[in-house]
């Protein structure tokens, strides 16, 4: 049962790994809003991993409770986010943020 | 039924919820009226707040738990709120037209800032912070001024979700090892099943990881780009004030509820971060050529001296850090409404064009002395007291060097701070200012906030004894 739980952490701290990379490494606005659905969907995975092989047995129904709650909002914070991507192409013609503003 | 049976007690957010929707309703109809509109909704929830005092009520099976300590920030926030509304209409920069439904999303942030600091659970934890961060971004974004708004909207918006993402990882990590999703309950259980100490540790680090975010402690480059492009004021106003009060609110909750019984060293941690916060917030915040970008660094020191009061929780720590709050909001809305006042009359917000300022507009330039003498700590105004509580905190938890870095920074701040007050009373002007003609509301936000500066000195009894309440209330 614990190989089940390791499994899924892994992937999971490998989703939110990527995650945190595609953030903070690219200027893209696309590659960034992706970045941080990965990292949503890891912390979505990793709820309902320990839901199902953790020490919550009294509360089995409460990681995939989070991990849809998580989904909808992510969902929302992406359409805001796609919504200011299409701002921004309208504005500069691109979908890169621009570094130069410091 | 009982799930169901005391929504009523969340009669401070129904007044909220309904004033955004009558906002949304007006900025069709009747767009002039929308901020007196979300006024009015906030003075309603104050007052519904105001028949709460005294009493623990739990909401939703425990998921929120209005206690004391909830209903100190919640009347924190719902001051800060309201003076933002009030200063902001003078943030509008001539030729703009600001969206009619912006006190709206003002509103449901507050209502996110209320719910979160009431939050008990995982879950509302989390939801309430991202109905608070949601509208942040949404209000970020409505204004844009030049072409790098946007940009640093969608910049702020990315660093948002990424913190979003750690704090549920380390929610995760919680849940996993205490198998609670209520936070006295995962607390409860952290501390007797003893689980690895590294695995607690590495979710406290993605908590505050998460967290540093939201409770300012990260240099956020993309606010301070300059007077008159970027991010509106008055957003940054209410991110600083009532979002960072939120923040410390559910930070502080979960401190004392999840992690205070646990065997690892977390006052070491959150030390050695409100130290370099501090230091490093300090000397940016000198570094600065604009009163914009030296306001928005010095709020990084201040949230680490908050940090400080965590260090002591068990005894005098919360009732310090709410203490601090009050000040910390009182200063900002001061330091920042003035800076909106006056910058509409000189179009600048470059430390060397206050020159001049104690002639052009005397009453301004001794609100931003106030503000300024507030921000570095110096007796007898509002920081002072907030400071000295935290310093007795951090001395009573045993961190006499952190007490001893504190005092450092105060002299620090004090040092930059008066230099800007120099420049404001003493240097002679560069040129001929015509002082703007400014509307009542921010005049009287910037009046409420000066008062409150001066007399909170006056008002430390029943301040302290409102403080002790909520702290109180939070360690049963």
């Amino acid at each position: 049962m614990s190989a089940g739980l390791n499994l899924f952490l892994v992937v999971s701290a490998a989703l939110f790994a990527v995650g945190a990379f595609a953030v903070v490494a690219r200027r893209s606005t696309i590659a960034m809003l992706i970045g941080t659905q990965f990292m949503f969907a890891a912390g979505a995975i990793a709820f309902v991993a320990f839901g199902r092989f953790g020490p919550g047995a009294t509360a089995m129904d409460a990681g995939p409770a989070v991990a849809l709650l998580v989904s909808l909002t992510g969902a929302a914070e992406l359409a805001i986010g796609a919504a200011m991507a299409v701002l921004l192409y309208r504005d500069n013609r691109t979908f890169f943020l621009d570094s130069d503003g410091e | 039924m009982r799930t169901f049976g005391n929504l009523l007690a969340f009669s401070p957010e129904l007044w909220l919820l309904a004033g955004a929707m009558v906002v949304f309703l007006l900025a069709r109809f009747a767009p002039g009226t929308t901020t007196t509109a979300a006024l009015v909704a906030l003075v309603g929830a104050f007052l519904a707040l105001a028949t709460q005092f005294k009493q623990t009520i739990t909401i939703l099976d425990g998921a929120f738990t209005l206690d004391g300590f909830a209903v100190v920030v919640d009347v924190v926030i719902l001051a800060a709120a309201a003076l933002t509304l009030l200063a902001s209409r003078a943030d509008v920069l001539p030729g703009e037209s600001p969206a009619p439904a912006v006190p709206g999303f003002f509103l449901l942030a507050t209502l996110g800032a209320l719910l979160a600091a009431s939050a008990a659970e995982i879950v509302s934890v989390f939801l309430s912070l991202e109905l608070l961060a949601v509208n942040i971004y949404i209000l970020s974004a409505l204004a844009r001024r030049g072409s790098g708004a946007i940009s640093a909207s969608l910049g702020y918006l990315a660093l948002g979700i990424a913190s979003s993402g750690l704090l549920l990882y380390g929610m995760a990590l919680v849940f996993g090892l205490s198998g609670q999703t209520n936070l006295t309950a995962a607390g409860r259980a952290l501390a007797s099943v003893n689980p690895n100490q590294a695995a607690v540790l590495l979710a406290l680090s993605l908590l505050l990881g998460g967290f540093a975010f939201r409770l300012g402690l990260l240099p956020v480059r993309w606010w301070t780009r300059g007077f008159e492009v970027g991010i509106p004021l008055r957003v940054v106003v209410f991110v600083e004030t009532a979002g960072v009060v939120a923040a410390f609110a559910v930070f502080g909750r979960l401190a004392v509820a999840t992690f205070s019984g646990t065997r690892i060293a977390y006052p070491a941690v959150i030390a050695v971060v409100a130290a370099v916060a501090m230091t490093a917030g300090n000397l940016l915040a000198l570094t600065q050529t604009s009163v914009r970008r030296m306001l928005a660094y010095s709020g990084i020191a201040q949230a680490g001296f908050a940090l400080m009061a965590f260090t002591d929780l068990r005894r005098v720590g919360i009732s310090a850090l709410l203490v601090f709050l009050v000040a910390l909001s009182l200063t900002g809305l001061g330091a920042f409404g003035t800076v909106v006042a006056y910058a509409r009359s000189v179009h600048s917000d470059a430390i060397r064009d206050l020159a001049g300022m104690a002639r052009w507009s005397p009453g301004l330039a001794l609100a931003l002395a106030l503000a300024l003498l507030s921000l570095a700590g110096l007796p007898p105004v509002a920081g002072f007291f907030g400071k000295l509580l935290v310093l007795q905190a951090a001395v009573d938890g045993g961190y006499v060097w952190l007490a001893v870095i504190g005092v450092a920074n105060i002299a620090l701040a004090a040092f930059g701070y008066l230099r800007v007050i120099r420049t404001a009373f003493l240097d002679s002007p560069v040129f001929e200012v015509a002082p703007v003609r400014l509307d009542g509301g921010i005049r009287a936000a910037v009046s409420l906030a000066s008062a409150g500066i001066v007399f909170m000195g006056l008002l430390m009894g029943p301040l302290y004894a409102a403080a002790s309440y909520g702290r109180a209330a939070l360690l049963h």
